[in-house]
């Protein structure tokens, strides 16, 4: 599992690509949670190189998001596969955070 | 794990869509055994075989963990405001929505789940 981040316009961006599972979550969940803590209350999460996700990604997507809360901030999503989306689908997780189909519908 | 399904769903011609399914329920299934399975830190098997047939693919797991019917897990309730989601319970209802066939018995001390995904 990788990152890499950037800001652009209203948004700081993170990168993953990989796989978001039992082994990296803890790892996806120390990025985030620095992301979190630095401030940042926009955050996209660009998804466009994540190749799988299980529960345990879900996990951390929701207690980033419930934590952003708190702030009035919000965790967007872009660029998801179609395997990755209907794990979202099937979670409910399509209410709970903002999706964008691409990254430019994201930062338009 | 994910690389011998990978290695599996290529020599088998399984397409991406079936094998992200297959990989997301045994997933599931291995983090839940190895999160909640078991009291001690001792080193335990769990068994897992994949098979191909004609028009499924079956998978068994067995382990001798504490006794654990994933077909009693209540379905999680995904209506709820972002406040009160709670994440537990969300990967075995992830394997029900993917499989096709479960089924699970007690024997000898083992859990031993019996898994078919048609293709």
């Amino acid at each position: 599992m990788q990152f890499s981040e950037e800001r652009t316009g209203k948004f700081y961006v993170l990168n993953v690509s990989g796989r978001l599972d039992a082994s990296t979550s803890s790892s996806f969940e120390e990025k985030l949670t620095s992301i979190i803590d630095s401030g940042e209350k926009n955050i996209l999460i660009n998804f466009k190189e994540l190749d799988y996700i299980s529960s345990m990604g879900l996990r951390v997507l929701l207690q980033a998001a419930k934590k952003v809360k708190v702030s009035q901030g919000s965790i967007s999503l872009c660029e998801m596969k179609d395997n990755i989306l209907e794990v979202f689908d099937i979670a409910g997780f399509t209410q709970v955070f903002q999706i964008y189909k691409t990254y430019n519908d994201a930062v338009a | 794990m994910a690389e011998e399904l990978q290695q599996f769903g290529s020599e088998n011609n399984l397409s991406n869509d079936v094998l992200f399914d297959i990989n997301l329920s045994l997933d599931e299934l291995v983090t839940n055994i190895i999160s909640y399975g078991f009291e001690d830190e001792d080193e335990h098997l769990i068994f897992i075989s994949i098979n191909k047939f004609q028009n499924s693919i079956e998978m068994l797991l067995e382990d001798e963990g504490k006794e654990f019917n994933p077909l009693d897990e209540e379905t999680p309730d995904l209506g709820k405001p972002i406040e009160e989601r709670e994440i537990g319970g969300l990967g075995i209802y992830f394997v029900r929505k993917k499989m096709n066939e479960i089924s699970y018995e007690r024997n000898n001390g083992k859990n031993i789940l019996r898994l078919v995904k048609n293709i």
